[in-house]
């Protein structure tokens, strides 16, 4: 820099700078002269500058370097001001002290502080607004920006996940993850972000775009107005995601669906789903595209739920005052998950409302509960708790008779807290409890329980770039108890837990390049039965199954990579081991005959943590969109999957006293592939969507049972399981309208899932070593989900399921024995029950909807099975007084008419 | 509020209304099924040996016994010598006098039948049974519970089975002095025989436990059977004979699978119906399916007795009433023989006549049996 002094009041500067910061060029200009600068540093370290000048005045270089940003200087005698957005006025306006001219003031002020331009975030919460993202630079911009930031709830804070963020030009789509967080690449420039979530009004975002940027933007729940039909050309997600098999449901889609005893339930919607099924009216869990039960991963914000049921599975384990939305993968699972091969089912909390406290009550039939929610330190740290317990024992006496003397209760506890440290960390902590108690009139008393806790850091490193460490610790456990005879009084324990770290980096590469990696690791522990004496008298010999341990890794990385405008391409490869661990006795078993504890040849004692055998291979992730149009697009996938634990049941129904069981030498990890096409095509302006999935799916090593298997407290339980291939294929047709007065789906499934076991050495055939459907084959399903809004404040629901009956053994003949006649089984699975169907009607009426009064009811009135079907749940022949009789069992075998009643205090 | 209890109320009478069982008649399944089902065992200690022999029926016939007859049953050492050649009782019992187990030895039962296939078991290893130690009753609201204790001092028997008889004394509703006959009415000559009778039922439930998860071998509260509140098996006196054999752990793993397969399902959690894979085997023709799982055991029994006055509030009711017949329409009412006279009477304002009942309220035999069992008191 070299300083001319032509007049020695006006100095004259001649410099090169390259990319230098404001500072270093203010050192130089206060060193060649008498001016003193002030600024805020903050304001100006992301502003870079170039500039070549020769014998200009300080105001002359002032005005090149912020002549295309919004810095404003101002000059007052040796003093120079530099500000963001508005100027300092060293002269007082002249009418300054003229009374009633404040409000031009502060129109003015107003004006200019839309223009800002920061490192730091902006709010924006205006349509029309023009936000500047990024720092001006007084050089010509070219070339792609990178704008991130979160999507929250104006009202509640909450973040939004799964808003889709899109531009035009080039087309381009991102969704928020399960922090509302979003990082979109675009091209320098004035452009219009728009943005749509379900459950939200559509908005869009003007943007200058300078260099990379922060963008937070509040959206509004969408409130459904009756002369109001938006219509948007916009909502195409379905379309334009790469993703296939993927299912989201939101709560207040959830809440609108009648359920049987008028509580909303996650997991019954999710039934009504396309690919979806499960065995009968009340069990545990579900199974999706022939997989079984227990080949679904249950994450309830990362915690893995072991048995998402109370109450033989009338319940789901999920409070839906603190669900906030739920999403199934059962084609295109995401590299970053494993460990069950049929689907992922996400649920998702709600956040604590960071704004205010507010309280909501519900009271049904059976079940009521209570839900809190506010700010532990405003915009930074929020919680919400949510309680339900049951009164249920009144209703059991209604129970088919052999359970009217039975007891049943439960109840259960979610605790959500979210802090934000700064704007780059964030903490997640979610705690889980239930329990449950039943007695099914016997002298026996079962109690279940989940306890999760889980803890996740989110850190960013900039826009592009952040990751999200968790660690987690899950447990399910059972006991059983009598004490009714003295000398057999027992008490039966088991338990599964495992505790589990994951560490996921979201790297925004580019615009076409959106890549994420990680690792993973559980540790598993089971306790698969210890028997002990109940009482002093008891004469029960403690009989304890040696623990078994686990350690399961995974490595994972998977790109979104969107090669044109038209075709994009999801791409994940995971590589999963699995180490089972000691201590423990393994046994080896003669070759070539089946396994059984006479042809135990040796056994092997592994100590503490020596790895006793190791399980490993990729998995592959891979999907392909291709758009045909705006509105029409096809996608393929292929995806395959390992699983290392699994249930061991041998009932129709997974009960809640199942045992779960590790890989071992003996018994192998289940794998399993799908290949899947899909045709998505929407109409009348993305309004209704329809879309076509077929499936192919290979299982291998599927554990079934022997018949008559011992499968608790057994030692050896691996002769009691037989390795199983599997196939399954099917079709899901889906038509959804998801606005509009009148909404909701339909939907038609043809599936099939067929198990084939003809390994001689395993020493039972079954089926002759003939394909045959599981239990839960069920080839055709049809449901109707709808919902009409008549007025603001009523709304009818209206349901209707159909489904084949599924597969039972019916007695091929009948003998007599110990003085009755008796039943006499052969073939598996070879007849079927009586089909299924039922409708459910329910009119939810939500109180008067002023805005600011302290606390807002609403009713759900409704009756489940309305045309009183009697709906087999299974079919069963019992001898009786020496003979034989058919019944079919339905476990509601009337219309069963429900009351709910929620309050919401403010 | 007044709404409210209307809306309950309507609730309670819907679900009051539950009912979840009902009657399932199976597509008509065609398989040719008639295997070969076998029964008994080989009494290793005091009593007769016997088989029952019958054949699988399909669901929908009618007559579900079907005996196997003109079969050959013999019992054989393990060297293969014939040890006893059981004779056909007819209607598929094969049955021998008692035979000279040695408990050191392994017996096999073969079988041929008349269309010649030849059946053989594996080889059993007699068991000795402990005897039953008590068989009481405990009497609640529900009714009446029979239970059995046993116990083995050397920790060997394990493995149980139980069945039983009960026999009920019972008397009819009314003792008839008269009988109708010829259209006039003559004095019975034992008006006791059509009114105190006794009636006779086995078990017909498989009654199985086991002690192997004990550390001593004791069996306490062992439920036999269970009598609901009123019945008229214990209006007079009822007697219970239990019958006690300890049998092998593989026999009551068969046992206990049969017992779920048919008389343990319609629950919630149903466990899959199994097949039966029994110790007698098909010789000439391998893998053909038969029915049964033989053992070789000694036989303990135990008698009790409980009488209607040990349980008050019993209340059993026989439904039965009488009615008043004017001495010009005894024949129409007793012609038929459906009602049977009781006895003469007179009603105040209707003169005299003939009272009278349905003949089930009068004639026990119609039940049971007149002839006094040896055994009872």
């Amino acid at each position: 820099m070299v300083v001319v002094g032509q007049d020695s009041r006006e100095p004259l500067f001649t410099g090169n700078y390259q990319d230098v910061k404001l500072e270093k060029l203010v050192v130089e200009l206060e060193s060649g002269s008498a001016y003193h600068f002030y600024f805020d540093s903050t304001d100006m370290d992301s502003l870079k500058i170039t500039i070549n000048f020769q014998h200009l005045s300080i105001a002359k270089i002032l005005d090149l370097v912020f002549e295309k940003t919004d810095f404003k200087y101002s000059i007052d005698a040796n003093n120079i001001f530099i500000t963001k957005g508005k100027e300092i006025k060293t002269i007082l306006p002249p009418d300054y002290f003229v009374f009633g001219r404040k409000a031009d003031t502060k129109n003015e002020i107003a004006v200019n502080r839309t223009v800002s331009a920061s490192k730091g975030v902006q709010e924006a919460s205006l349509e029309n607004k023009l936000y500047n993202i990024g720092i001006k630079t007084n050089q010509s911009p070219k070339g792609n920006a990178n704008i991130a930031g979160y999507i929250k709830d104006v009202v509640t804070g909450e973040p939004v996940a799964g808003a889709a963020i899109f531009i035009e030009k080039p087309r381009t789509t991102v969704q928020t993850d399960q922090f509302g967080y979003y990082s979109i690449s675009v091209p320098i420039g004035r452009q219009t972000l728009f943005i749509q979530s379900m459950g939200k009004r559509d908005t869009r975002r003007q943007v200058m775009v300078y260099s990379d940027g922060k963008l937070n933007i509040d959206v509004q729940d969408q409130v459904i107005s009756l002369k109001e039909v938006v219509i948007s050309s916009k909502k195409a997600a379905n379309i334009n995601s790469v993703q296939m098999g993927v299912e989201k449901l939101s709560i207040k889609t959830i809440k609108q669906v009648p359920t049987v005893f008028g509580e909303a339930d996650v997991l019954r919607v999710v039934l009504t789903l396309p690919g979806v099924k499960s065995v009968g009216e009340s069990s545990t869990g579900f199974n999706v595209r022939g997989g079984a039960a227990d080949q679904n991963l249950i994450l309830f914000n990362d915690a893995t739920i072991y048995n998402p049921s109370h109450f033989f599975g009338f319940f789901s384990a999920f409070n839906p005052e603190v669900v906030k939305s739920v999403e199934l993968y059962k084609s295109s699972v995401p590299a970053q998950y494993g460990g069950r091969l049929a689907s992922v089912l996400e649920i998702n909390s709600r956040e604590g409302n960071k704004k205010k406290f507010s309280a909501t009550a519900g009271i049904g039939l059976l079940t009521s509960r209570l839900t809190i929610e506010g700010p532990i330190v405003n915009d930074k740290t929020s919680f919400i708790i949510g309680a339900r317990t049951t009164y249920a024992n009144w209703m059991l006496q209604f129970l088919p008779e052999q359970y009217r003397k039975s007891k049943a209760s439960f109840y259960d506890v979610n605790l959500i807290l979210n802090h934000q440290i700064n704007k780059n960390n964030s903490l997640y902590l979610t705690g889980y409890l239930s329990k449950d108690h039943f007695n099914l009139n016997s002298d026996t008393t079962y109690s279940y329980g989940n306890n999760n806790l889980s803890l996740k850091w989110k850190h960013v490193y900039n826009n592009k770039l952040y990751h999200a460490l968790t660690l987690g610790y899950d447990k399910y456990q059972y006991d059983l108890s009598s004490t009714f005879n003295p000398v057999n009084s027992f008490r039966l324990t088991f338990d599964v837990s495992q505790v589990s770290t994951k560490l996921h980096y979201n790297y925004f590469l580019n615009s076409k390049h959106n890549i994420d990696f990680g690792l993973d690791a559980v540790r598993y522990k089971l306790n698969p039965g210890n028997y002990e004496p109940n009482q002093s008298q008891s004469l029960v010999m403690p009989n304890t199954v040696a623990p078994e341990q686990g350690l399961e890794t995974a490595g994972f990385i998977g790109d979104q990579y969107t090669i044109t405008e038209k075709l994009s391409l999801n791409a994940g490869l995971r590589y999963s081991m699995f180490n089972a661990l000691g201590p423990q006795t393994i046994y080896s078993y003669a070759p070539g005959v089946p396994k059984d504890s006479s042809t135990i040849v040796d056994s092997t004692v592994y100590s503490k943590n020596k790895v006793i055998n190791t399980y490993r291979g990729p998995e592959y992730r891979i999907s392909l969109r291709y758009a045909l149009s705006d509105n029409f697009s096809i996608k393929a996938g292929y995806n395959s999957l390992r699983q290392y634990i699994q249930v061991i049941s041998n009932t129709a129904a997974i009960t809640p006293v199942d045992i779960w069981k590790l890989s071992d030498p003996n018994i192998r990890p289940q794998y399993g592939e799908q290949y899947s096409l899909g045709l998505y095509k929407n109409f009348k302006s993305n309004t209704i969507e329809t879309s076509v999935e077929v499936y192919y799916k290979n299982l291998r090593d599927y554990a079934d049972y022997k018949s008559g298997a011992q499968l608790i407290l057994n030692h050896h339980i691996e002769t009691e399981i037989i390795n199983t291939k599997g196939k399954a294929y099917g079709i899901e047709l889906m038509i959804k309208k998801l606005t509009g007065k009148v909404n909701g789906w339909i939907s038609y499934t043809y599936s099939r899932i067929l198990l084939k076991m003809d390994d001689p050495n395993s020493g039972e055939i079954i089926n002759e070593g003939k394909y045959y459907p599981a239990n839960y084959d069920i080839p055709h399903a049809a449901t109707l989900v709808s919902n009409y809004k008549f007025s603001h404040r009523y709304s009818i629901s209206f349901n209707a399921t159909y489904n084949t009956g599924r597969p039972i053994t019916l007695p091929i003949a009948t003998y007599v024995y110990g003085g009755s006649q008796r039943a006499l089984y052969s073939d598996r699975n070879a007849y079927r029950i009586p089909d299924y169907f039922r409708i459910d009607l329910s009119l939810n009426v939500e109180g008067n909807h002023k805005v600011k009064q302290k606390f807002h009811t609403s009713w759900t009135f409704g009756v489940y099975n309305l045309t009183s079907r009697r709906n087999p749940y299974s079919v069963f022949f019992i001898s009786e007084n020496g003979v034989v009789n058919g019944y079919r069992f339905s476990i509601f075998g009337n219309a069963i008419p429900f009351i709910n009643f929620n309050i919401r205090f403010n | 509020m007044k709404h409210w209890n209307k809306i309950l109320l309507i609730l309670l009478l819907t679900l009051t209304f539950f009912r979840c069982k009902d009657r399932y008649d199976p597509p008509v399944i065609s398989a040719p099924n008639s295997f070969l089902v076998v029964e008994g065992f080989i009494n290793a200690g005091d009593g007769p040996t016997s088989f029952h022999l019958t054949r699988t029926a399909k669901l929908d016939d009618t007559s579900h016994i079907r005996p196997e007859s003109s079969a050959i049953v013999t019992v054989e050492n393990e060297a293969g010598t014939e040890v006893s050649h059981l004779s056909d009782k007819g209607n598929g019992e094969y049955s021998s006098d008692q035979l000279n187990i040695n408990p050191a030895e392994k017996y096999l039962v073969r079988i041929r039948t008349n269309e010649g296939k030849e059946y053989v078991s594996d080889l059993l290893v007699a068991r000795s049974t402990p005897k039953i130690d008590s068989v009481y009753w405990r009497y609640d609201n529900d009714g009446l519970k029979i239970y059995a204790n046993t116990h083995d001092p050397s920790n060997n028997s394990r493995y149980y089975k139980w069945n039983y008889s009960e026999t009920w004394e019972f008397h009819s509703a009314f003792i008839s002095s008269l009988i109708y006959e010829n259209g006039r009415l003559i004095p019975r000559p034992v008006p006791s025989l059509t009114y105190t009778c006794w009636q006779s039922l086995a078990s017909t439930s498989i009654i199985i436990n086991n002690t192997a998860g004990l550390s001593g071998d004791v069996v306490n509260l062992q439920p036999i059977n269970f009598i609901p509140r009123g019945s008229d098996k214990v209006s007079v006196k009822y007697s219970i004979l239990v019958t006690q054999q300890t049998i092998t752990k593989e026999a009551y793993q068969y046992l206990l699978k049969m017992k779920k397969n048919s008389e343990e399902l319609g629950t919630i959690f149903d466990p899959q119906p199994s097949e039966l894979k029994g110790n007698i085997h098909c010789v000439t023709v391998p893998n053909e399916l038969v029915v049964g799982y033989l053992y070789s055991s000694s036989v303990k029994q135990k008698r009790i007795f409980v009488s209607n006055i040990e349980l008050p509030d019993w209340n059993y009711f026989s439904g039965c009433t009488s009615i008043f017949v004017p001495p010009d329409s005894l024949e129409f009412y007793f012609g038929p023989k459906v009602f049977w006279p009781i006895e003469y009477v007179n009603v105040p304002g209707r003169g005299d006549g003939v009272s009278g009942a349905v003949r089930g309220c009068i004639d026990c035999t119609m039940f049971g049996t007149n002839i006094k069992p040896s055994f009872w008191p």
